[in-house]
């Protein structure tokens, strides 16, 4: 038995010429919920894909659960429960009897009841033809046909797209409930909000290679945060020099009031403002999305 | 597996009682029409015989378009290859691949099932579902075949020329199942397929009329169909022949799938879909 419910080592795939996937390694722990994070084209969905064996990686190791999905499939995907992210649906089923046949597919199974609850819990009409349904009552569907299996990991790749906010939260708070049965969750998406939300770690993908794997507190307090500081008396601006991290970004005229922009920890600096007359002190964190932003932007920058 | 399998022929219930009944009916009717004008109207042999052989030659070869195996090969088992043939190969090219190029694949390989068992299932249904055709037209035959007295054979030499025509349909739909594997579409898989289909019924069709294609005919599987003579007993080199290249193409198609990375995409042309979507 392995440590890692997924391990990815130096993973490679290539579309003819385009180089999808580059060098990418990955790790994920049994039990957390890990957002993998990237713009289109990075290589999200193409990493769940050879995850899955639906494609094959060139050159490198992957290790679902312990296996090889490229040598046994069928043990991988047993243990699997997955939700594409380009969904689509045979449409001349009801979403019930959709359900029934993914059913018959699978083993070992979830209890029928279970699915049933879950589907009143998302709201959605089992009785009605799926192509008669919403792209967000296909997502549902899409969504039930990934929780049929009763499985130690899940793969959703943007799970709440197309659902309405009230649908989100309720998918957020089974895939919670899923994490707490013990259920691995590895799931990409493009609402940073939600990830900040539910995930224990993140990972960000760029062209095909990792950059950044945290967690997901650690990389949201590691990066840029700003300081709006009212001092009772006047403060000489260079004070903020010798500090490292530190910059200055704006300054009123009587020095009374400052805005600063910290890197990193926010230790040194809390410490630093002890010697200083400090009135008041506002500390805006950056959202997930703002971090995720600065990656793309520090990479562009060096391109 | 056996959800696959049924979930397939129940798609394909429609189709199989639409091409059952209608070749069925037309069988029936043509047993009828033998005993009304064929019989009957020493004129229409007459108007018949009049014709250049080479017509008849073109249409299956037959000795004597009066007799049983003659009449049925003019009036059914000579193109009905071409009609069950296209629409053979348009559900074998679309067996495997629509799946990919409409993205319903995709749901259905994430859970714990062979790609060998995608396959298998699908291509089971697909020979089921064409064989039911068949025995649906066999049955309108039988019926037809009850109401006259005009011929003498038995009913189980009346199947005769259905299991020859499923061995040529075999080809067409397994060569149509191939060519999903490699060409970027199921729709230019049918084509392609359904354009072979056709040359090869005409370069057999006029090898008989024309010496200097009998070259080029031995690559055609449809000089191995029997048609109508059948009913007087079965080439079973000729059917092998046609089995073994149905293999040989089933094989391919399976190894190439098994093999290949799933395709992803939109309908049409999914080589673009794959560049564009793939990389997500």
């Amino acid at each position: 038995m392995t440590d890692s419910a997924i391990l990815l080592e130096q993973v490679h795939k290539y579309y003819g010429k385009v180089h999808a996937l580059r060098g990418l390694d990955l790790e994920i722990h049994p039990g957390e919920i890990f957002g993998f994070l990237g713009p289109n084209g990075s290589g999200k969905t193409t990493t769940i894909r050879c995850m899955l064996d639906l494609i094959r990686p060139n050159r490198g190791s992957i290790r679902v659960l312990g296996e090889d999905p490229q040598k046994n499939p069928q043990s991988v995907k047993a243990r699997v429960g997955y939700l594409p992210g380009d969904l689509q649906l045979e449409g001349d089923f009801t979403a019930r009897d959709f359900l029934k046949y993914i059913r018959k597919l699978r083993r070992p199974q979830r209890p029928w009841p279970d699915v049933l609850n879950l589907a009143a819990r998302l709201e959605l009409d089992l009785d009605k033809r799926i192509k008669g349904l919403s792209q967000g009552n296909k997502q549902k569907v899409g969504l039930l046909q990934a929780f049929i299996g009763d499985v130690p990991l899940m793969m959703f790749d943007e799970p709440t797209l197309g659902l309405d906010p009230l649908i989100q939260q309720e998918v957020l708070n089974i895939v919670r409930e899923e994490r707490n049965r013990g259920t691995t969750i590895f799931f990409s998406s493009h609402i940073l909000s939600e990830v900040q939300k539910i995930a224990d770690r993140v990972g960000i993908i760029r062209r095909g290679a990792l950059v950044e794997i945290a967690q997901t507190d650690d990389l949201v307090r590691r990066s840029v945060s700003r300081a709006i500081i009212q001092f009772k008396e006047s403060v000489r601006d260079s004070y903020f020099d010798d500090l490292p991290n530190v910059e200055v970004l704006r300054v009123n005229d009587d020095q009374h009031s400052f805005t600063l922009e910290v890197r990193g920890e926010m230790g040194p600096f809390i410490k630093a403002l002890a010697d200083l007359p400090v009135q008041d002190l506002e500390i805006h964190r950056p959202s997930l999305e703002e971090v995720f932003l600065n990656y793309y932007r520090d990479a562009e920058e060096e391109n | 597996m056996l959800a696959i399998f049924w979930r397939k022929l129940k798609k394909n219930g429609l189709m199989i009682l639409g091409w059952g009944i209608g070749l069925a009916a037309l069988g029936y009717l043509l047993f009828n029409i033998y005993d009304r004008f064929f019989l009957q109207n020493v004129d229409l042999q007459q108007i018949m015989g009049a014709f250049p052989e080479e017509v008849f030659a073109f249409f299956g070869d037959a000795d004597n378009i009066f007799d049983l195996e003659g009449y049925l090969t003019l009036e059914f088992f000579s193109y009905v290859p071409i009609i069950l043939g296209i629409m053979a190969v348009s559900s074998a090219g679309s067996l495997i691949a629509k799946g990919e190029e409409e993205g319903t694949l995709e749901v259905i390989l994430a859970q714990p099932v062979s790609r060998t068992a995608v396959f298998w299932s699908k291509l089971a249904a697909l020979l089921v579902s064409l064989g039911l055709i068949l025995a649906i037209t066999w049955g309108g035959f039988a019926l037809g075949y009850a109401n006259t007295s005009s011929f003498d054979v038995s009913y189980l030499s009346l199947v005769n020329p259905f299991i020859s025509l499923f061995a040529i349909l075999l080809v067409f739909l397994s060569l149509a199942l191939m060519l999903s594997m490699i060409l970027p579409s199921s729709g230019a898989a049918g084509l392609v397929a359904g354009f072979l289909l056709v040359a090869s019924y005409f370069i057999t069709s006029l090898a008989r009329i024309d010496s200097n294609l009998e070259g080029v005919n031995r690559f055609s599987p449809m000089q191995y169909y029997q048609s109508g003579g059948a009913i007087s007993g079965l080439d079973w080199n000729n059917l092998i022949i046609l089995f073994a290249i149905s293999a040989v193409f089933i094989a391919l198609a399976w190894v190439l799938f098994e093999r290949r990375d799933l395709r992803f995409g939109g309908s049409g042309g999914f080589r673009l879909a794959v560049r564009k979507k793939g990389m997500e």
